[in-house]
């Protein structure tokens, strides 16, 4: 080859780099972790700096450093207006400038106000999932890299991070979100895809059916109903002859009462099947059904619950319980149930794992050939 | 009939609004734009060594019938602006209790009697009670020297 | 019930003056894929500098106009121009916790400890700060046996039922102990793990380097390549894959092998099958709910996020930061904060309200009338009389056309607007800011009495300025058009509910005196005059 063709193939290389290069990469170390590096813009040595961890969720999001085994702060995914003090949603809205505006308002307070540091001194990995959205995750990265000159964001898959966390290679995942409920297995670090599941209700649902059930409970906000969600509300049934008792909950100005009914069975619509979607159960069946037959017996046994809708008093209780219950019916009944031992609150777990993947040294480009 | 029946050796001041069938117990500091009002055939009966501070409500109402009684106990502290409402049934705060300020408890409804060392603070009357809490020393010093000197600079009402 | 509680709200007629920042900025044209590469409000001008690295060409000039309260907007005193708080870059200067403001940290002092304080602690109930007090117990004989305990000064939480007593560093220690519970062991067990693995992957990867470079050159020479003798059969194919599974190339030896760190997963997983706990029955008759924990409280002991109340434990409290706001136009600093309260040195304040003339709108104009009128009032804050003039703005050039909320500005200037003010051709003089002035010194102004109402004593100035309503241009407001009796009582109605806002733009000129700082900078010892233009937004309705 002329040397003219070689110089017009490299020039034609450098001209294509452009800032939103995006490069899937394979990190040869530990469980097959797959990262979506995108763009290193700068040439800014990071090595002493702790990436900035972010996990959304489409109510709360986790913000912390990797090394640290828990994250800083745990904020709501909205902004508040200074005006009137109403909150907007991140993942509410749908117009691509408009989310770009609240996520540009929202890392100012996260950089300025909470985690206080540089944000060009620190990457950024976001944690994603399969029921996320892409286009918030693209907008995330062009303001962080536009207006905080972050100088590399990284997005990472929450099933692979989680496996850090739990030092496993193989689990079955429960993310029981607030809006949305996903179960996908993992063997030995690649997930199967045609184990995907996922039903479009959470614990936004069962705070709409608490409503339902408390006395003018449409007058409250939805703070109180998350609060009496949190503490009245129990995810399982009480136990033979034991019913609940009703329990006042006092607003300042005036004081309700949460029926005893209401507190053990706002939570059944994550346990059936109704018109807001399928129940966690079903999920998780469908997801053993679709798993390799060899590896079914496995992951019901490592079931792991992520997401904060699983903190509900008596929610691992339950499900085990329902699919027992399914199992039976099946005619299935040796198969058992059961989760995998991990200390970590199940709302961090995902986080936990981001931290430790992204405090290792190899982390970001290890480009294969 | 009104009867307002104030002890002797309690301390309150000129600028405090009392109504009704109200009873002042001994020691008890009641601070100016304190606001106790016993409704119709209600009554409100105040213990010893209490702390009632400005700008509180202490109010019992007649709508649902009468004989509804507040008793307050001893030792209780009414924090700046703290409320406690009482309406259809007798309601007790007994004793050693602190009311926040910023509280509008409504005693019928929340609690009818609220037991010792009961805590309540917050817009929302986050009540707890605890048994572990004790009054700081600085508190209990400053309960004494507003029994001995506020007469000296304050006009009283006297009994 | 609540009285006090201020829930009345009476109608508000929230007219008012908003400022304006006007910014040229030269911004690298937007690279293809950068397609709709819309910077949010705010933020993207002075930014281009930093990542532009010679890509593209810069395009021309467009402003960027941002209204907002005056007790909002920062004055610059290099670029003498408004700032809004978005075109200031925050620079944290020291940490500091907020009940202990003798406490101060730097930057690398502070992330050590996770943004933490050292010694002052946060309420787990209500999380305010605590105050560690003596336990006051006659019985102890020697003074440094005293035992500390903490307690809340708002939600009266001690800590005397649980462990958290003793002294300063016996309380810290568990403090730190409960915020490491659960979490810490094992997470430095996994970090650790992983951290062997990477570091043999590391290993490996540098001692293939050099071998990794030569094959990649190698793939460069096409002509290098060996033509192909057999191929394998289907069935070898198959097989050499599957023989190829979970292995990895190894360039120093030539062949596919098992990398070593597969075999090492068992030592860390934790025991698989585990049963979940049934609530207790007392928890579903509990009928008292302050002692569940709520999310917030939990959200403090992210580590072990307890169910009940009586396993909350206090925490550290969170440093928070003073924070120095820098221009990002010209990299100067705005506000500078005082780095302790020791040291305090008197500094002019930077905020726009001290060096602008403040426009208040005094008389709500009546826009249905048929000439109406809005009287401005006008005080000067600086100790030298300034001359202010109005003058309509103009549409905004040389707009490039780039998307996003600039061009929504600008487009809003060039529409003809409901309501217009008519400028007055002389500039007003507004004498300076004077806080003791007698009768005597009364300094006359030849004024256009017409236009000027009042002049107060001190630096202030009544104007009135008639308005135009323009009865064809788009979306004139409804309080202008005049309707027919019944047209207006069924138009009446509606009007409480359809609360549209309705605003004229102007602009206002006044010269501001730059002392010191342009003049060292051109080496000149007198102060100089700087005419500024600063849109104003009037808000009518």
């Amino acid at each position: 080859m002329s040397s003219d063709v070689v110089r017009k193939l490299l020039e034609r290389k450098d001209a294509t780099i452009s800032r939103t290069r995006v490069t899937t990469t394979r990190v040869t170390s530990s469980p097959g972790h797959t990262t979506t590096t995108i763009a290193a813009s700068s040439t800014v040595t990071l090595s002493d700096r702790p990436v900035l961890v972010l996990h959304f969720g489409s109510r709360y999001t986790r913000a912390g450093f990797a090394g640290e085994d828990v994250p800083r702060l745990m904020l709501k995914t909205c902004v508040t207006e200074e005006a009137d003090g109403s909150e907007k949603w991140l993942f509410d809205v749908t117009n691509s400038i408009e989310r770009k505006a609240l996520l540009y308002k929202f890392f100012q307070k996260l950089y300025n106000k909470q985690l206080l540091v540089k944000s060009p001194e620190h990457r950024v990995l976001l944690c994603k999932d399969y029921t996320s959205q892409d286009p918030f995750f693209e907008d995330a990265v062009h303001v962080l890299q536009d207006n905080y000159s972050v100088p590399e964001v990284m997005v990472s898959y929450s099933h692979e991070l989680a496996l850090y966390a739990l030092g496993t290679d193989s689990a079955l995942f429960v993310d029981c979100g607030d809006r949305t409920t996903h179960c996908i297995a993992v063997s030995k670090t690649y997930p199967i895809v045609k184990t995907l599941a996922f039903a479009d209700k959470g614990a936004s649902t069962v705070r709409r059916r608490l409503r339902e059930m408390i006395e003018d409970g449409d007058a409250l906000s939805e703070d109180d109903v998350e609060d009496i969600q949190v503490r009245a509300c129990f995810a399982c049934h009480p136990p033979e002859g034991v019913t609940s008792s009703d329990a006042p909950y006092d607003i300042g100005t005036r004081v309700l009462t949460v029926p005893g009914s209401a507190r053990v069975c706002a939570a059944d619509t994550l346990f059936t099947r109704d018109d807001d979607g399928a129940s966690v159960q079903e999920l998780v069946a469908h997801a053993l059904n679709n798993a390799p037959i060899d590896d079914r017996k496995d992951l019901a046994q490592r079931i792991v619950l992520l997401g904060g809708t699983s903190h509900m008093r008596g929610f691992g209780y339950r499900l085990l319980q329902e699919l027992q219950h399914e199992a039976q019916g099946e005619g299935e009944e040796g198969t058992t149930y059961g989760y995998l031992e991990c200390p970590f609150p199940s709302n961090v777990i995902v986080w936990i794992g981001a931290a430790i993947a992204s405090a290792l040294p190899n982390f970001h480009h290890q480009h294969t050939d | 009939m009104d009867q307002l029946t104030i002890h002797p050796t309690a301390v309150v001041c000129r600028g405090a609004v009392l109504k009704g069938n109200v009873t002042i117990g001994p020691g008890t500091v009641v601070h100016p734009t304190a606001t106790i009002v016993a409704e119709g055939d209600t009554a409100i009966d105040i213990g010893r060594d209490n702390m009632i501070e400005e700008q509180t409500v202490l109010r019992t109402s007649a709508e649902n019938g009468s004989g509804t009684m507040m008793i307050i106990g001893d030792n209780n502290v009414f924090e700046i602006g703290a409320g406690a409402f009482a309406g259809t049934t007798p309601a007790a705060v007994v004793a050693l209790v602190h009311l926040h300020d910023s509280t509008t408890t409504m005693l019928s409804t929340a609690h009818s009697e609220l037991e010792d060392h009961t805590i309540v603070y917050g817009p929302r009357n986050e009540t707890r009670v605890d048994p572990v809490h004790i009054q700081p020393e600085t508190f209990k010093e400053e309960l004494k020297l507003l029994q001995e000197s506020l007469g000296k600079y304050h006009p009283m009402i006297q009994p | 019930m609540n009285e006090g509680c201020g829930q009345a709200r009476v109608a508000q007629w929230d007219g008012g003056v908003e400022y304006g920042c006007v910014e040229e900025t030269t911004v690298a044209a937007p690279t293809t894929t950068r397609s709709d590469g819309q910077s949010s409000s705010g933020g993207s001008g002075g930014e281009g500098e930093q990542h532009v690295q010679g890509e593209g060409e810069k395009s021309t000039t467009h402003t960027m106009v941002h209204f907002g309260g005056l007790s909002r907007l920062y004055h610059c005193r290099y670029c003498v121009a408004l700032r809004h708080p978005d075109q200031l870059a925050h620079e944290i200067e020291v940490y500091y916790a907020s009940s202990n403001l003798r406490e101060y940290k730097l930057a690398n002092d502070a992330r050590a400890r996770r943004c933490r304080s050292i010694d002052s602690y946060a309420c787990p109930l209500c999380s305010s700060p605590l105050q560690m007090t003596k336990q006051a117990s006659p019985e102890a004989e020697d003074a440094t046996a005293a035992l500390l305990y903490l307690c809340c000064s708002y939600c009266h939480w001690t800590s005397l039922g649980s462990h958290f007593i003793g002294t300063e560093a016996e309380i810290a220690e568990r403090v730190t102990e409960a915020m490491q519970a659960n979490t810490h062991a094992r997470f430095n067990e996994l970090l650790g793990h992983f951290k062997g693995v990477v570091a043999e992957d590391i290993r490996l990867e540098q001692h293939q380097k050099h071998f990794i470079a030569a094959m990649n050159y190698r793939k460069t020479r096409v002509y290098h390549m060996h033509p192909v003798k057999k191929l394998p059969s289907k069935a070898q194919l198959l097989q050499s894959v599957r023989d190829r599974i979970g292995k990895r190339y190894d360039v120093t030896k030539g062949e596919w092998v098992t990398p070593p760190r597969l075999k090492t997963w068992g030592d860390l997983s934790t025991a698989p099958n585990q049963p979940a706990q049934q609530p207790a029955q007392h928890e579903f008759e509990n009928t008292d709910l302050s002692s569940v924990a709520s999310l917030q409280q939990r959200f403090e002991a992210l580590n072990t996020q307890p169910h009940f109340t009586r396993a909350l434990h206090p925490v550290f409290e969170r440093y928070t930061a003073k924070t120095s706001l820098r221009c990002r136009v010209c990299q100067h600093n705005v506000v500078r904060p005082e780095l302790g309260p020791d040291s305090s040195k008197f500094k002019i304040a930077q905020f726009a309200s001290n060096h602008v003339p403040r426009v208040v709108i005094l008389q709500k104009p009546d826009l249905s009338s048929p000439s109406p009128e809005i009287v401005l009032g006008i005080e000067n804050p600086r100790d030298y009389v300034v001359n202010i003039s109005f003058s309509l703005p103009e549409p905004a050039a040389g707009n490039d056309g780039i998307d996003g909320q600039e061009a929504g500005v600008a487009a809003e200037q060039q529409q003809q607007q409901p309501v217009e003010v008519v400028v007055p051709d002389k500039p007003v003089p507004v004498p300076q800011y004077e806080p003791l002035r007698s009768v005597e010194d009364e300094v006359t102004f030849d004024d256009d009495p017409p236009c000027v109402v009042h002049r107060a004593l001190s630096g202030t100035v009544q104007i009135r300025l008639p308005l135009r309503v323009n009865r064809d241009a788009a979306g004139g407001d409804d309080a202008a058009t005049e309707t027919h009796p019944e047209q207006q009582q069924q138009k009446e109605p509606q009007q409480p509910q359809q609360q549209r806002r309705v605003h004229t733009l102007v602009n206002m000129q006044y010269q501001h005196h730059v002392v010191q700082l342009k003049a060292r900078a051109h080496g000149n010892a007198e102060s100089s005059v700087v005419s500024v233009v600063t849109p104003l937004r009037l808000l009518l309705s």
